[in-house]
């Protein structure tokens, strides 16, 4: 009887591939939990995969950028929502306690 | 080094498509600007505060969101062509942007007003620029272009066959 092709006999090369760097997926993966923790991560992937070869510099790069991004608007929204609001509110009184007759 | 074999037909029209959800995000900001009478006279009318102190934070509010269109859409652009050229990471993130998109597009898509119609082209296109994106031809084309970046890496692991 004839050995059928699975199209998994070549599968050499899979097992000569360099593993998954964790440290990238924890990246990407903390860029949507907690984006700070994204960058850390994201800084330490990248260091890691050029010193060590692994594989997922995109998944880190893409994780850091996108940990980057969310923390900078979650940054710009904090002053928007709590600081601007509150110098605002503090500039409305000081002006109106000082035209008060 | 390898030179990188020219962008795939569904990369480019991706990369054109990024460009139109920037332009429907600065709409947006337009629409906001021109709007802001009524958004103005509306808050005023419906809340109890001082109406000078509503007007303010209006306008804080009002500003926020032109600002947060226009960097949303410088965003989208600078992504997009890093994408365009190759770049798989920039790919990724993308494909984030497009998440977040669909997400508050879903939201505002019972709005009613123009901001619905804008949603509603918005996430059109993203889930178009995310299909174009993940076609097997531009898979194909991104890891050529990766290949020919990183020509040889160091890796202690023999070269995949």
């Amino acid at each position: 009887m004839s050995q059928q092709p699975t199209g998994y006999d070549d599968d050499s090369s899979l097992q000569q591939l360099p593993p998954t760097e964790t440290m990238a997926v924890l990246a990407l993966v903390f860029a949507f939990v907690f984006a700070p923790l994204g960058i850390v991560f994201g800084v330490i992937a990248r260091r890691n995969i050029q010193q060590n070869g692994y594989q997922g510099l995109e998944l880190a790069t893409a994780g850091l950028w996108i940990s980057i991004v969310l923390t900078a608007l979650a940054v710009l929204l904090v002053v928007v929502v709590f600081v601007v609001p509150v110098v605002s509110l503090l500039f409305f009184l000081l002006v109106a306690g000082s035209t008060a007759p | 080094m390898i030179t990188p074999p020219p962008r795939p037909a569904p990369v480019a029209l991706a990369v054109k498509l990024v460009v139109a959800v920037a332009a429907v995000n600065l709409l947006d900001a337009l629409a906001l600007v021109l709007d802001v009478g009524g958004v103005r006279s509306q808050a005023i009318t419906a809340s109890s505060s001082d109406p000078q102190l509503t007007e303010t934070l209006i306008t804080i509010a009002v500003a926020a969101g032109v600002a947060g269109a226009v960097v949303g859409a410088a965003l989208w652009v600078v992504f997009g062509v890093l994408a365009g050229g190759g770049r798989g990471w920039a790919r990724i993130v993308v494909t984030a942007f497009a998440g977040f998109g669909a997400v508050s597009s879903v939201t505002s898509l019972a709005d009613g007003s123009i901001f619905s119609v804008t949603s509603a082209l918005r996430l059109v296109l993203a889930v178009a620029v995310v299909v174009l994106l993940f076609r097997p031809e531009a898979n194909r084309w991104y890891a050529e272009v990766k290949a020919a970046r990183r020509p040889h890496v160091p890796t202690g692991y023999p070269p995949a066959a």
